[in-house]
């Protein structure tokens, strides 16, 4: 199956994967980040991020913009939706804050960028 | 590709005689290769960026036959070939180029053999920087 973001398939152009970023609580460990204690300190729970790696395919670089339009304007408003993986695992009330789109467009037997999104939970 | 015995061979404008072989070689500088969530085989794979090499092979038949030419020297390479001897199908090979190596070898069997490797250069990038005519 597909993967979508706020019900949408932004992604189907090219391969992609998705990873649970760090959960858990902040900590500092003795000594760092300029604590002088001798014990663990504790902090606040992790929010949860979600990153998404993989590669916008298209047959042209007019194409390819268009694709790269569409996963921008997510990224830059504030859609909030359910993220829904290659599997059905369903991550809800996500928000897509950041799209990172590598060094060059790729213009081989068709264009492509790689990139990296970042969801987070609200 | 390779052409065996070729013709009129020039780089520069400067003829280059006695050249036995030229060959082509093409790899990819860059390949992007992508694999998905959905299991362990490869899933996209691409060449955006890549290379043809340009490899002339010929003997020296004198001192002063090795030329002067260097890597880094600019110019058109060219040369003509056809299937047979009978002037049928003559075919003009052309790409600009520039020299990337000057190697030379003197054995017993074959002489002295001197190796011009060159990197073929495409106006714009996006065109075969190697053409192919009949003539």
């Amino acid at each position: 199956m597909s993967s979508t973001f706020a019900g949408v398939s932004l992604f189907d152009s090219g391969p992609h994967r998705f990873a649970v970023r760090a959960v858990g609580r902040y900590l500092t460990f003795p000594f760092e980040g300029g604590g002088g204690g001798g014990t663990i300190e504790i902090f606040g729970e992790r929010g949860l991020v979600i990153e998404q790696t993989g590669r916008l395919v298209a047959p042209s670089d007019a194409a390819l913009w268009v694709l790269i339009d569409a996963v921008r304007s997510r990224a830059e408003g504030p859609t909030l939706g359910t993220l829904v993986d290659h599997h059905g695992r369903v991550w809800p009330s996500m928000s897509m804050v950041e799209l990172r789109t590598e060094d060059r467009i790729d213009r081989g037997r068709v264009v492509s960028i790689g990139y990296r999104v970042l969801y987070v939970g609200v | 590709m390779i052409w065996l015995q070729p013709r009129r061979v020039t780089i520069g404008g400067q003829e280059l005689s006695h050249v036995g072989v030229v060959t082509v070689d093409r790899s990819a500088d860059r390949v992007v290769v992508e694999h998905s969530d959905l299991g362990p085989h490869v899933a996209f794979a691409d060449v955006p960026e890549q290379r043809a090499t340009i490899v002339l092979s010929r003997t020296l038949v004198n001192e002063g036959a090795a030329g002067s030419l260097r890597p880094g020297d600019a110019g058109t390479l060219s040369f003509r070939t056809a299937p047979s001897a009978s002037g049928a199908q003559v075919r003009e090979v052309t790409a600009d180029v520039v020299i990337t190596g000057v190697k030379h070898e003197v054995s017993a069997k074959k002489g002295a053999m001197q190796t011009l490797e060159c990197v073929a250069i495409s106006v714009g990038g996006a065109s075969d920087p190697i053409s192919e005519t009949v003539i």
